[in-house]
């Protein structure tokens, strides 16, 4: 396995999934490139590379979501000054959309966002089961399940803005 | 058949049917407009998704998160992230090299070495108006008598005195990282029109450590006085983080508080560590 051609191989579809998983850029980053060190430590087949590093990159989130929970609980209770910094006229319909997209991935729960971005990934149902933890024949209701979850959440959110 | 389940209409969409099934389902919605609009329903939310997930996306930083990487690799190799054997032979084959080459009459690491003993004298005495240049992009100052990067004077009043560091942004990224300050401690974050991202320490904070990396400053054991980051207008994203929680972050024109703030302004907002 050449770790340069794999990592310009897989890299912006881990980057991809993560900031669209956690919202946020640089704990994407840090938490893609985290996942390609690990690989080096151990002998993945170049097959099962790709599944591996989503695995690996998944549980990181997860880990660090627990470490946010509480804090994210007292911080829930203290709303953001507004006002302040007041972003310029050009970025506020864009900043509304991905809000509202990041909004309606809020409203999942961490696995539905987990196998509706996986699937996004091109990831087959083998693959997902495999990385997410979930039985193979339940990925297609589960899907199922979180698209209308989701669809339901960002229209809402589009009404209501 | 009876009507196929939503996850049977979902893995026909998604192209994971077995044959046969996906036969079977085919002809039931040929003559079945419920599962037709059913089907039809799904592929649109999938449709919607991906539609909505593309306003979120950035481009991938690939090519410097291979370089930071390839330096991970490279430290984990002599093994300064894992404390394997190589570290210390390469700690040790260097030091010996250096210390030989340094013997030799003009050699380079000898004039290495005595630039760095010019250099670091006259620092302790450069006030705040005129920082000096320092490897990685950054500048060091102090003010009150405080020696650089951050230790405040012997004998001098912490209240009196003043510290901090300015780095460059990092391809366009800055992050100031404060670890165990003291809960009183309060972060004044302001936006500037200066390229340098400035960090000072005042008051009972001045006595904090400074440590600066490309775009990175860290400010540790802040007292109960005052921290004031200054982040460049233009930098492309900037956080300001305490003991791993972010409090400030600003990607592109875009300013998030994630932190309660105790005032803001303008141009400024200031959080207290625990208010």
């Amino acid at each position: 396995m050449d770790f340069e051609q794999t990592f310009r191989s897989l890299y912006p579809s881990l980057f991809r999934y993560l900031h669209r998983l956690t919202g946020d850029a640089d704990v994407a980053e840090d938490l893609a490139q985290e996942s390609f060190v690990r690989l080096l430590g151990h002998r993945v087949s170049d097959d099962g590379v790709r599944v591996w590093l989503f695995t690996v990159a998944t549980n990181l989130v997860r880990d660090g979501a627990r470490k946010q929970a509480r804090r994210a609980r007292i911080l829930a209770a203290e709303p953001v000054l507004p006002g302040a910094f007041p972003a310029p006229d050009e970025g506020v319909e864009r900043e509304a959309r991905i809000s509202a997209v990041r909004d309606a991935l809020g409203h999942l729960a961490a696995r539905d966002r987990e196998l509706l971005l996986m699937r996004e990934e091109g990831f087959s149902y083998a693959e997902i089961a495999r990385a997410a933890g979930v039985a193979p024949g339940s990925v297609g209701t589960l899907i199922a399940r979180a698209l209308r979850r989701f669809t339901q959440a960002y229209q809402t959110g589009e009404d209501d803005g | 058949m009876s009507h196929p389940a939503e996850g049977t209409l979902q893995a026909l969409l998604d192209g994971e049917l077995p044959r046969a099934d996906r036969a079977e389902v085919e002809l039931h919605l040929r003559g079945c407009s419920t599962c037709r609009g059913e089907a039809e329903r799904l592929r649109a939310a999938a449709a919607a998704l991906t539609a909505a997930l593309a306003h979120v996306d950035r481009p991938a930083p690939t090519e410097r998160a291979l370089a930071a990487a390839s330096r991970r690799r490279w430290r984990r190799w002599v093994g300064v992230d894992t404390g394997q054997g190589m570290r210390r032979a390469a700690v040790l084959v260097l030091g010996v090299a250096t210390v030989a080459s340094a013997t030799v009459h003009g050699s380079p690491v000898r004039g290495w070495i005595a630039g760095l003993v010019h250099r670091v004298a006259p620092s302790a005495a450069r006030g705040p108006d005129s920082p000096a240049a320092a490897p990685g992009g950054a500048r060091d100052d102090a003010t009150a008598g405080g020696p650089a990067a951050g230790a405040a004077a012997p004998g001098a009043h912490p209240a009196a005195s003043a510290a901090g560091v300015s780095v460059l942004p990092e391809l366009g990224r800055v992050r100031v990282v404060l670890t165990a300050p003291s809960p009183e401690l309060r972060i004044r974050v302001r936006l500037s029109d200066d390229a340098y991202s400035d960090v000072r320490a005042s008051g009972l904070a001045s006595g904090a450590r400074f440590r600066t990396g490309p775009g990175r400053v860290e400010v540790s054991g802040a007292g109960a006085g005052e921290v004031e980051v200054v982040i460049p207008r233009g930098a492309r994203s900037a956080v300001v983080e305490v003991d791993g929680h972010p409090y400030f972050r600003k990607d592109g024109d875009g300013i998030r508080l994630l932190a309660p703030a105790s005032d803001s302004s303008g141009s400024e907002v200031v959080f207290t560590v625990r208010p």
